[in-house]
């Protein structure tokens, strides 16, 4: 079959079974979005305010689904708009891949309009980019960029075609998904190294070596990482922390991971972990860490980390083992093969004792009743008694992020949508609309903080336009918390630059985008603005008012030892 | 961790794809980290689609292993090696310029190049241009004679290296199995 | 053609980042690249082999000399020069083989440094063509691994 690039791109997108895309047009990738409406219905493509907005939804997406999502952009700021959304991926292994176009080859090297090295500013936060020059190679890549995308250690890829090659055209032939690692480059990729792919992938003498650690310890510790989430293992995480009987907390990454409401669950770990976490990973002789990077949010300090313990690293990336933190024992593969062969020789272990010295301490934060105000955990308390157990919950970057981490129990892969390696502040709105966009069929909220929502509001006019009933939730302190917290504690409350004393009114953001809205005070009040937004079927902005002076507790500063909480 | 501390030279084979942008990308992981590249050098192999690439770098023991780590996770890098004077033979070529005017500093030259083994392969009414190969000591060494003279210009290739006995860049460990898994699954 | 460049670069890191960027980036590409000590400790040459038509080389040469980290760039021509390779490699051989092999590598003035069991280990450095002839003929021998420096070039 003959097509130009533009139809050989959306075959190649149906192939992956590719269903849903977000994006912004312009100039170079018009050919591309010619060729779009001729796969109206086969591929529904969401339009929203901004390129940044596209990426993260794509990340939502992948995030939320398991699969990988899928982002259009046009060159030069196109492309460079994708660049923060596409550091978020890559710094939290999520599967999406970045499709951009360039100028016609004839204009690529001369600094010509909108023309940018985008490969080139691609390269350090993508797993692999792709230039397209040759539309004969085009299917080719394509299919090579997925399967990277998704394959061991997942993560964003970015495809540079010319517009040139989209308008050209090559012969075409279907080729079915599982047919794709015998052909062209894939073959070639996947023959390098056919001897290792033969062997079995997870070492059984690691495994072995880990069980007798196991039956040596009298106090263990895991640790839920993201890489369960990714690994989508949360069934295998649950089953061996059972039989484990041992604590288990989870990092930012790694909500989701296993059961949050399992009475071995300790909550977060790190700098803002709680105190169980903390001190059971400081007290514990045996540490499991499964799909965890040991990041100096969760470490902290590198050198006094678990001091009395033996660290195990479980991870589907080799660079990681020894890279933050030494160990004394890997074991490389996928969270699930991993967990499963673990499963399968672990005798039902019993910790009481330890259990009973980790549980003595707190596992979530204890607040104040306060008055007729609201405070973090009642925020969250009412949203979670309110929406259903298995609403997906996206968050913004700051205090609001760490409060929600911390109150809310996640159970699945996918519940949990937050910028954790990166830090993105404005990532959650875009997040929030991939996700419904994914799953239709469960609510989807997102919460913000003033700061964060400020950044990426513009896509309350995707979020009107396609009708996606997604409530944001705005814990509204008028100025930049978390910032604000370190002001306090570290930079002797000089509140430099961290007010927000400044519009916009959120209530009246949303009726301008034609969406409802309300600001709430007091928890009577939120819970009638939950239950009108929850039953009115669109967008709702809640602007929850809280106090400028809340923080989040406890607190360990970066670089200290995990167990030396700051007063607060 | 100070990178400095214990940092000491050492030397990475590696076997790469030869496409575009593959040598920006391995250059880029250096100066990401913040090292400074010594000594670089790439050139075809007996298969036209790799290259091999040996990169001299200043960095202590647990860095290094990082590197390679980081090096082995490239889509574009089949594999990596680290090289030692104990189990590799280093060998670079240096091309030098001396200034040598009348017959008696060109014979003076001539005799020092002889020492060397080095060829001259160019002789002008002013200058001499010498061809030397051998390990970094004897470069420098020779350098460093000649610096008596004037040396109007030095070029040099950057080291390589290939192991003693029967191991090559090819060989397979156990390592290199982990690196393939968390890379290739598909 | 072929453009041969001979560059002196600060001694730093990211520089070697930042050229062979500056080639990935214009779509040039390049053929051999090696980068060598000087006897100056803060400066480096790096001498940058690659092929393209009359304006593209041209291109690159501008490119280099814009790049803030690039003291000076000298374009060679071939005929002028000197350009040298240097090689280690491994060639495998037998009882019946063995005293041609190490025949041709006498006549060619390449070294044989080491006469393992099975195997020869070769210095060989020459003018890049004929670097690659020699690599035809090792080919019918067997190679086990190869090592290239990449060009190096100074004008006569």
């Amino acid at each position: 079959m003959r097509l130009t690039g533009a139809e050989i791109l959306m075959e190649c997108l149906l192939e992956q079974e590719v269903d849903t895309i977000f994006g912004y047009p312009g100039g170079t990738i018009l050919y591309v979005y010619d060729a779009l409406v001729k796969y109206k219905g086969r591929i529904h493509h969401y339009l929203t305010a901004h390129e940044q907005g596209a990426s993260h939804a794509a990340d939502g997406y992948a995030r939320s689904t398991g699969k990988v999502g899928v982002a259009f952009s046009t060159s030069g700021p196109g492309a460079t708009n994708l660049t923060t959304g596409v550091a978020t991926a890559y710094m939290d292994s999520s599967p999406v891949v970045f499709i951009s176009c360039n100028v016609a080859e004839s204009l690529i090297g001369k600094d010509s309009f909108q023309e940018v090295d985008s490969t080139g500013v691609m390269l350090p936060i993508t797993k692999c980019t792709f230039q397209i020059s040759d539309v004969n190679k085009l299917a080719d890549t394509v299919r090579r960029a997925f399967a990277i995308a998704r394959s061991g250690r997942p993560g964003p890829v970015f495809i540079d075609i010319l517009k040139n090659v989209t308008a050209e055209t090559a012969e075409y032939e279907f080729v079915p998904k599982s047919e794709h690692k015998k052909s062209g480059m894939l073959d070639a990729l996947y023959n390098r190294n056919m001897a290792d792919l033969h062997k079995p992938s997870v070492d059984e003498e690691d495994i072995d070596k880990l069980i007798e650690m196991i039956g040596e310890s009298e106090k263990p510790m895991l640790i839920c990482g993201g890489g369960v989430v990714r690994g989508r293992a949360h069934k295998e995480y649950n089953e061996f922390l059972n039989l484990m009987d041992a604590p288990s907390a989870i990092t930012v990454m790694g909500g989701g991971g296993m059961n949050g409401r399992n009475p071995l669950a300790t909550g977060m770990i790190g700098m803002h972990g709680s105190q169980a976490s903390n001190i059971a990973v400081n007290e514990c002789d045996l540490l499991i860490a499964v799909g965890c990077r040991f990041s100096d949010r969760v470490a902290l300090d590198p050198e006094s980390f678990a001091s009395q313990a033996k660290i195990v690293h479980i991870d589907i990336d080799r660079s990681e083992i020894n890279k933050n933190i030494a160990t004394d024992h890997h074991i490389v593969g996928d969270a699930k093969e991993v967990l499963r062969m673990l499963n399968s020789r672990l005798s039902q272990q019993d910790h009481t004792e330890w259990k009973k010295f980790v549980f003595s301490y707190p596992t979530e934060t204890i607040y104040d009743e306060g008055g007729d105000t609201l405070n973090p955990k009642q925020v969250c308390d009412t949203i979670a008694r309110m929406v259903p157990d298995d609403t997906i919950v996206a968050t913004d970057v700051g205090q609001h992020q760490m409060w929600a981490i911390q109150h809310f129990h996640f159970d699945y892969p996918g519940q949990l949508l937050t910028s954790g390696g990166f830090g993105t502040m404005g990532f959650g709105l875009g997040a929030a609309i991939g996700a419904k966009a994914g799953n239709p069929d469960k609510a989807v909220i997102h919460i913000a903080g003033d700061g964060s929502f400020r950044m990426n509001c513009n896509e309350l006019a995707t979020v009107q336009h396609y009708g996606l009933p997604i409530i944001t939730f705005v814990f509204d302190n008028q100025t930049l918390g978390m910032v604000r917290q370190w002001q306090n504690l570290i930079y002797k409350k000089n509140f430099s630059e961290t007010n927000m004393d400044r519009g916009p009114d959120f209530v009246k953001l949303a009726d301008a985008y034609g969406l409802r809205g309300r600001r709430v005070t007091n928890q009577k009040e939120l819970a009638e603005a939950i239950e009108e937004a929850m039953s009115c079927g669109e967008g709702y902005v809640i602007d929850c008012m809280i106090d400028i002076d809340e923080m989040v507790r406890p607190m360990v500063g970066g670089g200290s030892h995990i167990t030396d909480f700051m007063k607060l | 961790m100070d990178k400095m501390n214990d940092a000491k030279r050492q030397t990475l084979a590696l076997l790469v794809d030869n496409e575009a942008g593959v040598l920006s990308q391995i250059a880029r992981l250096f100066s990401r980290k913040g090292y400074n590249i010594e000594a670089f050098s790439a050139g075809p192999t007996e298969n036209p689609g790799r290259t091999r690439i040996t990169i001299d770098v200043y960095a202590d023991e647990p860095h290094t292993e990082l590197l390679c780590n980081q090096l082995r996770k490239l889509y574009p890098v089949h594999s990596v090696k680290r090289l030692n004077t104990e189990n590799s033979i280093y060998r670079e070529l240096t091309l030098i310029k001396v200034k040598a005017e009348g017959s008696e500093k060109r014979n003076d030259v001539m005799q020092i190049a002889n020492i060397f083994r080095a060829q001259i392969i160019d002789v002008s009414l002013e200058t001499l241009t010498l061809v030397v190969t051998g390990d970094s000591e004897k470069l420098k060494a020779i350098e460093n004679i000649l610096s008596e003279f004037e040396i109007l210009e030095i070029a040099r290739t950057g080291v390589v290296a290939i192991e003693r006995g029967k191991a090559t860049i090819n060989d397979e460990s156990k390592e290199r199995g982990e690196f393939n898994y968390g890379k290739n699954v598909l | 053609m072929k453009g041969i460049f001979s560059v002196l670069v600060e001694n730093k890191d990211g520089v070697l980042s930042a050229v062979s960027g500056l080639f990935a980036r214009r779509g040039f590409n390049i053929d051999t690249l090696a980068v060598g000590e000087t006897d100056n400790r803060e400066i480096s040459s790096m001498t940058i082999t690659s092929t393209g038509d009359q304006r593209t080389i041209d291109q690159i040469e501008k490119q280099l000399n814009k790049n803030v980290d690039v003291i000076k760039v000298r374009r060679l021509s071939d005929t002028k020069s000197v350009c040298l390779e240097m090689m280690l490699i491994k060639v495998a051989y037998n009882l019946s083989n063995r005293t041609p092999l190490i025949e041709f590598c006498q006549l060619m003035g390449a070294k044989v440094m080491k006469v393992a069991p099975k195997y020869l280990l070769i210095e060989y450095h020459a003018e890049p063509e004929n670097v690659e002839d020699f690599i035809k003929v090792m080919k019918g021998y067997g190679i086990i691994e190869i090592q290239r420096t990449g060009t190096i070039a100074m004008e006569k």
